[in-house]
């Protein structure tokens, strides 16, 4: 078990050496130059040579990229060209937001999803299987900010109970922080649970049908120990997986919640980059948000050992 | 003295996407207290199922069982879901053939066996853990202590169908229903398990019911034989006599065919040489007796009237209108 | 519960075979959420369609007089704060949200079938493509789709390619998935023995078997592309405000939206609609073509 947890570690290496060579590339062919993108609509040839210069961007390729690498190494994301403050500060300043609303979002999901999934393959092909796993393509299919303003149009503006907008840094307290974080968490949550529900459903069904659910039948074992013991800790690894893959699309939600309740986090960050043309914002941004889903990946992969023991290379 | 398990008339139908599947029609026996009865069949006999509708482990959804399951005077069918897990590992057990799925891959061997003393005898955590080493110990899985913290996969398939035996009597069962439980392990492991089995069974006192095909186990174990075809018993004796006189002609054919010790009806070098055609299919069962369309001695009678069951000598029955080896007294 | 509700697999023989004798449309005709799906999706390319002959007004017409008004005879859907008439914008939006679903959808699965097969094939290329495709995979959609927008700059045929190169991994990866598991089947590894050459192997025998999971991966990606298009357009990084699209009306109702939520709810109603509808298709064609998959995500 400890040479696997190592090796994954080891092979996460060259996954995020890639990871960022593709960042650049796709950044570097990209159509558009970011010199005229920061410059902007009316700026003379001067400026955008200047911001070119400046950005290191009139340099060859090569050059541009052992700079950029070598920094990276360090890292060093750049530095905003709206604020001149580090981007990696940027990030930093931002980082518990974000991280509130994903993690409160993916305890959310879970504690939702998974016994919703499994619910649901107890119950396959009756109605409430179909009920709820209608319901899941239904939150697969409303985008997030649809979800979010409909959340807060009706748990703020009609029936007044929470907040619009805006965060609270757990420092304040956990009660005000989680009153605000609840419904951007909900709304986040939706397409989640969605997804887990799904995935857990399917494979507790597949493992319902093995033989030592019938041994564990035959020993007299309840219903509910059989799917919450026996058959979910069977399907443990499908529903990991799709829990880190999930990660990709909090991440790209987040960008969108957080824009629509104000929250002051990376995604905010992110949006306002854009606004901002400030190109080495959203470089730093896709890099850090890139190695974080990485590196949960990477979290889930260990994660197996402790629900399957035969995993062991 | 009353039987243990006294099955009467039972049928067991599935509704399938292609009909309904008759799987078993119509079966009676009984089993007493510390006897071992076989039942045999090829695979598609309704031996297995009938085995499972004792535990009522058949899907609710697509499954009708009816007829009688009694067991010491209680109806299982009559039983509440709840009731019925009561007596699920606890005054009946059983053994499944696969040691290699039916043992739960990702809980330690220990939590599995600890599982049903906790559920049926009260037990804590603890005792039920030391009360599950001594029955490793107790069926012959050398260091039990650390084999308690083990994973099924660690296990060859003979050390895992000791632990579904170790599983299966922990309660102290009056009944035990085997269902095939040698079929899937190596020859020379067949043996022993099959000594584990008899020896524990001498211990506990406990019934057995062995469902299978291998006609070499059900020389090595059974008290009494039931020979299943086609969802129906048609042969029922003690097991010196079926294999000394059979009467019914698909028994006759069953024994002829047996070649040796531990050779299984479903080997496929295993041929029913005297016994042309195949198992009619669940689906569409015909009038008259189910053998009919395979037996060498079949009449127009057999194949418009099924024979009834009828007591022979000694506790032989049988369901045939022109029996093998019968005395005169049979034929009036 | 309570009832023995776990499923225990019965000795049942196999009592599943032969029941695709029907013929393939039928069975599609005969599965509800596939015709209540396309059924939807084809009502709301009807409406796309037609949009001109359904309303006589410009979508890009400014009326300050008319500024956000309530829904009317003349403005059923109301007005927005330039007074332009939302019932044209969410019908022009229509056209603008499938095309770019559509389009993306077939680009992506012909750029990913050719990866796919490419990668599956030929073992040589196999590793690099694929770990290219998997750092792709890597760095999350929308972002990926959102920093591209921000350098090259808002313009439809830039949201296409965005998509398209946060999608076509997917289908590369199955294809390449298909194409190996294809590739070990007897008549393949016989077409090989005896000599075949590769690209007749590649043609005739590999690129029919992937075709089904193409189609069902495809009208994911079409649900897909058309979120992430919004999405992009909502935050500004996608097709230029100018242009009515769904996520553009949304993005223009974002400041206004306690005021008038309707602009925000009218085009999300639409989008998650036709969306639904998709991917009802996809569920359908799934469990038709691709049973063992069944209800996976």
């Amino acid at each position: 078990m400890g040479t696997y947890i190592v090796k994954r570690i080891l092979a996460t290496i060259p996954v995020m050496a890639l990871v960022a060579v593709v960042v650049f590339a796709l950044l570097y062919f990209a159509p558009g130059d970011p010199a005229e993108v920061i410059a902007g609509d009316h700026a003379s040839p001067e400026t955008i040579a200047a911001i070119r210069q400046s950005l290191g961007l009139d340099q060859p390729l090569p050059i541009r990229f052992a700079a950029w690498a070598g920094q990276l190494l360090q890292g060093d994301l750049g530095v905003s060209v709206f604020s001149n403050i580090p981007v990696v500060t940027l990030i930093l300043q931002r980082l518990e937001p974000t991280m509130s609303l994903m993690v409160l979002t993916t305890l959310i999901a879970v504690v939702v999803a998974v016994p919703m999934g499994v619910f649901a393959a107890s119950r396959s092909g009756t109605w409430l299987d179909r009920a709820l796993m209608g319901g899941a393509v239904l939150g697969f299919s409303v985008p997030v900010f649809a979800t979010s303003y409909l959340l807060a149009w009706i748990f703020s503006m009609k029936l007044q109970w929470l907040p619009v907008q805006g965060y609270a840094p757990l420092a304040n307290g956990v009660g005000t922080w989680f009153v605000h974080l609840i419904l951007p968490s909900l709304a986040l949550a939706s397409v989640y649970i969605a997804l887990i529900a799904r995935i857990t459903r399917t494979a507790v069904l597949e493992v319902l049908h093995q033989d030592y659910i019938r041994t564990a039948k035959a020993k007299g074992q309840g219903h509910r120990t059989i799917l919450f013991v026996h058959a979910l800790k069977n399907a443990a690894v499908p529903i990991l997986t799709v829990i880190g893959l999930g990660v990709a699309l909090l991440i790209g939600g987040a960008v969108v919640t957080e824009s629509v309740f104000a929250i002051p986090g990376i995604g905010m960050l992110t949006v306002d980059a854009i606004l901002q043309r400030d190109y080495p914002v959203i470089q730093g941004v896709v890099l850090f948000f890139s190695f974080m889903y990485v590196l949960v990946n990477l979290l889930v992969d260990i994660a197996y050992t402790f629900f399957d023991p035969r995993i062991e290379y | 003295m009353a039987p243990l398990l006294s099955i009467t008339d039972l049928q067991v139908h599935f509704r399938t996407p292609r009909g309904v599947s008759r799987a078993v029609e119509g079966v009676s026996f009984d089993v007493n207290a510390g006897e071992t009865l076989a039942i045999v069949g090829e695979s598609g006999s309704g031996k297995s199922v009938t085995s499972m509708a004792v535990l009522r482990l058949l899907p609710t959804k697509t499954t009708r069982v009816s007829g009688s399951i009694r067991f010491e005077d209680r109806e299982l069918l009559d039983l509440s879901e709840d009731e019925m897990r009561g007596i699920r590992g606890n005054a009946i057990s059983m053994i499944f053939q696969e040691p290699m799925t039916a043992l739960n891959p990702v809980l330690t061997i220990g939590s599995q066996i600890a599982e049903a003393l906790m559920l049926h005898q009260g037990l804590g955590k603890r005792q039920a853990l030391a009360r599950g080493t001594e029955m490793l110990d107790l069926v012959g899985i050398p260091a039990a202590a650390r084999r308690m913290s083990d994973y099924p996969h660690k296990l060859s398939g003979g050390m895992r169908q000791r632990v579904m035996i170790a599983m299966a009597l922990a309660c102290e069962p009056r009944l035990l229903i085997a269902d095939e439980p040698t079929t899937a392990l190596d020859v020379s492991i067949q043996a022993q398990i099959l000594e584990l089995m008899r020896s524990l069974k001498a211990r506990t006192g406990a019934a057995v019911v062995i469902v299978t095909h291998d006609l070499g186990v059900v020389a090595e174990v059974a008290d009494r034989v039931a020979v299943m075809y086609a969802g129906q018993k048609i042969e029922e004796a003690s097991a010196t006599q079926l294999f000394a006189r059979p009467h019914h002609p698909y028994t006759s054919g069953l024994l002829r065919a047996m070649p040796r010790l531990g050779t299984s009806l479903h080997d496929p070098d295993w041929t029913l040489a005297s016994i042309p055609g195949q198992v009619p299919s669940p689906f569409s069962r015909q009038e008259g007796c189910a053998f009919a369309p395979r037996c060498a001695k079949a009449k127009d009678v057999c194949r418009r009237h099924r024979p009834a069951l009828r007591p022979a000598e000694d506790g032989h029955s049988h369901a045939c209108h022109f029996p093998d080896n019968a005395t005169g007294a049979d034929h009036v | 519960m309570g009832d023995g509700e776990v499923l225990v697999a019965p000795a049942l023989p196999d009592l599943f075979e032969d029941r695709g004798r029907r013929s393939a449309l039928a069975a599609v005709l005969a599965h509800k959420a596939i015709v209540i799906g396309a059924a939807i999706v084809l009502v709301i390319t009807l409406m796309a369609v037609c949009a001109p002959w359904l309303t006589p007004i410009d979508p890009t017409a400014i009326a300050p007089l008319e500024r956000l008004k309530g829904p009317s005879l003349a403005h059923p859907f109301g007005t927005d704060m330039l007074g332009r008439d939302l019932f044209s914008r969410v019908l022009y939006g229509a056209r603008i949200s499938l095309f770019v679903g559509f389009v993306i959808a077939a680009l992506s699965s012909i750029i990913g079938l050719v990866i796919g097969l490419v990668a599956g094939y030929w073992r040589r290329l196999d590793g690099i493509v694929m770990r290219l495709m998997d750092a792709l995979m890597s760095i999350p959609g929308i972002l990926l789709a959102i920093a591209f927008m921000a350098i090259s700059g808002g313009s439809m045929g830039n949201v296409i390619l965005a998509i398209t190169i946060v999608e076509v991994p997917r289908v590369a990866r199955l294809v390449r998935g298909t194409v190996l598991s294809v590739r070990r089947q007897a008549y393949v590894e016989a077409a090989v023995a005896s000599g075949s050459r590769s690209l007749t192997i590649l043609l005739s025998h590999i690129l029919p078997n992937t075709i089904a999971p193409i189609i069902i991966q495809a009208t994911y990606v079409c649900a897909s592309a058309m979120l992430l298009e919004s999405v992009l357009s909502f935050i500004g990084a996608g097709i230029p405000p100018s242009i009515p699209t769904w996520g553009n009306i949304m993005a223009d109702g974002r400041s206004i939206w306690q005021l008038k939520p309707s602009m925000i709810f009218l085009p999300a109603l639409f989008l998650s609609l036709t969306i639904l509808a998709i991917n009802l298709v996809g569920d359908g064609l799934r469990d038709l073509l691709d049973p063992r998959q069944a209800g996976n995500g």
